[in-house]
């Protein structure tokens, strides 16, 4: 099937290359959705002289109004207004004779000869076609005209999510699209969703996406693997702790993700950067993606555990993905990762903390997908990882938090403690390994001038 | 012969229509959204043009019109596009009528294999549309003169 990209590289992947070349899609969504700015890529994406993008307004929004915003959208070439993208009203006839819509298209079709065709807004027309029988032989001739030509249509309109079961449009379309806003704490998220695409397979669920005057900016949601558990590979590889490799057989499995637990203070931090530096001494590049310390912090700290920060930092040693989660939404944030992980090849990945990523994901079933995703991909790509998540305060008997569970999707798991009696001392143990034997009782962890020791 | 090669040997501004006056299209289609598209640019493109909505109907304004090309789909009611094909193509009165199948089905062996000159399938893309009723004109054209100067 050929298909045409709608402009936007990731929403391409979404939908499994493009739009199919000879359909009729819907584009939904409240309005500010960012509904016409995805239209108007499409247009300006295939639009030529030859084959035109026709982009019809109807009666929700004049004309002029739609140009004068265009012009503030960087992929908007005004040059190429009324050749390649040819905007047209169909305000006077609909305002007319609102069943007129097939026979006015069908003449801006054989004038203009489009590639593809955009009415915006859909529904409005809809509005002016009360009667339900009416609209029905109406969407159902114009759909018939879009069919009958090699052309692709895409409707656009201010459709609640309900409106899919409802109105007839929906049940001609080959392709739905649905694009919702919502608040999340203070921060106003985006998301997208293939509702319906024929003949055709598309990534499903809710994929981010922001607006800018580049136009959208979409973040597919990670997909685990598609079938079938990876085992982890039978080698083993060594944290830098001595005390701690020594709890565990040999060494940790290479592709296990480790949840290390525990509250603040308790070394969980310091646990992970001699997990990253043990990596990058033994030629494996590292990422820490760090919402806690700000670079700077971190370099003062390592610095004044006297380790090599020059050599640690080179650029294929460890890299720091330094970002403050309550601007970021997970989906940015996951991606940047994997992103960072494919530049550099990196072996070995510390995510502090998970709790800023809850936050980040706004709820909590969002959020087990997420890591449960992100714990298969690297999985997947045989990359280890420690996941740190902060516990309750200080304890003695250090559980693991209530909330939302994320140990079940980890290998392993350490749990960090701290006993505040006459002095302090930290303690940990190992409360679960897959596919190792391992020490489970509590050992002395303490925090000297160089670093981490455990007893 | 496919249609790509049939129209690089049309010259860009050679007459679509080889003999006097226009020539005549019977398209045979029961979708009224594609009549409406082929009246438009085959009337463009200088064609007369006459439609039948059925296979029945198209075989009889065939035999009776005698056009110079037959545009049909294969699902139309009654009887279908590449039954009035066989139909044409066996009966020496309508023998040398040219007939373009235009379907909705990728179906080109089948046309080819029911004696259709040419296969195109839809969407309806204009300009390709044209040149294929063009090209196919201009070649039944040249092949009519061929045998009036009694070559082979």
């Amino acid at each position: 099937m050929e298909r045409l990209s709608t402009g936007i590289a990731q929403l391409d992947t979404i939908l499994g290359g493009g739009l199919p070349r000879q359909s009729v899609n819907i584009v939904m969504g409240l309005p500010g959705s960012g509904k016409t700015i995805l239209a108007q890529q499409l247009a300006f994406a295939n639009g030529t002289a030859e084959r035109p993008a026709l982009y019809l307004t109807t009666v929700s929004e004049p004309l002029a109004k739609v140009v004068t915003y265009l012009q503030e959208l960087e992929f908007a070439d005004v040059a190429r207004l009324g050749s390649d993208v040819r905007y047209e009203s169909l305000a006077a006839t609909l305002r007319e004779r609102p069943e007129g819509l097939t026979d006015a298209v069908a003449e801006l079709l054989q004038e203009h000869r489009p590639g593809v065709i955009i009415i915006d807004s859909f529904k409005a027309t809809m509005d002016l076609i009360p009667n339900p029988a009416r609209w029905r032989n109406t969407v159902f001739d114009l759909a018939g005209l879009l069919t009958a030509y090699d052309v692709l249509g895409l409707w656009v309109g201010e459709y609640p999510h309900e409106a899919v079961a409802q109105l007839p449009e929906f049940a001609v379309a080959d392709g739905i699209l649905e694009m919702r806003r919502t608040q999340i704490g203070s921060r106003d998220d985006r998301f997208l969703q293939v509702i319906k695409l024929r003949g055709s397979g598309f990534r499903d669920g809710e994929h981010a996406f922001t607006l800018s005057r580049r136009g959208l900016t979409v973040f597919p949601r990670l997909v685990g693997p598609p079938a079938g558990r990876y085992e982890p590979a039978m080698e083993r590889l060594q944290t830098g702790i001595d005390g701690l490799d020594a709890m565990i057989e040999s060494g940790w499995l290479r592709g296990t993700s480790t949840l290390v637990v525990g509250p603040s203070g308790a070394g969980k931090t310091m646990l992970g950067l001699h997990f990253l530096r043990h990596g990058v001494e033994g030629g494996e590049p590292g990422l820490l993606v760090n919402f806690q310390e700000s670079p700077s912090q971190l370099l003062r700290a390592m610095k004044s555990l006297r380790w090599a920060t020059d050599e640690l930092l080179r650029p294929t040693g460890l890299d720091v993905f330094y970002t403050s989660p309550v601007e970021l939404q997970i989906d940015t944030i996951i991606q940047e990762v994997m992103q960072r992980i494919e530049r550099q090849g990196v072996r070995r990945v510390v995510i502090d903390a998970l709790g800023d990523l809850e936050k980040a994901a706004g709820d909590a079933s969002r959020f087990s997908d997420y890591i449960y995703a992100l714990t298969q991909e690297l999985a997947r790509r045989r990359i280890t990882s420690l996941l740190v998540l902060e516990g309750p305060g200080t304890t003695v008997h250090g559980q693991i938090r209530p909330g939302t569970d994320v140990s079940y999707m980890s290998d392993n798991i350490l749990l960090l403690s701290m006993d505040l009696d006459d002095d302090l001392s930290r303690n940990i143990r190992i409360v679960k390994t897959r596919g190792s034997a391992h020490d489970g009782t509590r050992h002395r962890l303490r925090i000297n001038a160089r670093g981490i020791v455990v007893e | 012969m496919t249609l790509a090669s049939l129209n690089r040997q049309v010259m860009p501004h050679e007459p679509a229509n080889p003999r006097e006056g226009r020539a005549l299209i019977l398209v045979v289609e029961q979708d009224p959204q594609m009549r409406r598209l082929e009246r438009f640019f085959l009337e463009q493109a200088g064609f007369g043009v006459e439609f039948a909505a059925d296979g029945r109907e198209g075989l009889a304004l065939a035999q009776r019109l005698v056009p110079d090309i037959v545009v049909a789909e294969i699902l139309v009611s009654g009887m279908d596009g590449l039954s009035v094909c066989r139909a044409l193509k066996a009966d020496p009165a309508t023998r040398a009528i040219v007939v373009l199948i235009f379907s909705i089905l990728a179906a080109e062996q089948r046309a080819l294999a029911a004696g259709a000159d040419a296969f195109l399938r839809k969407p309806l893309d204009d300009t390709r549309l044209v040149k294929s009723v063009e090209a196919l004109l201009a070649r039944h054209h040249r092949g009519r003169e061929g045998r009036a100067d009694g070559a082979p």
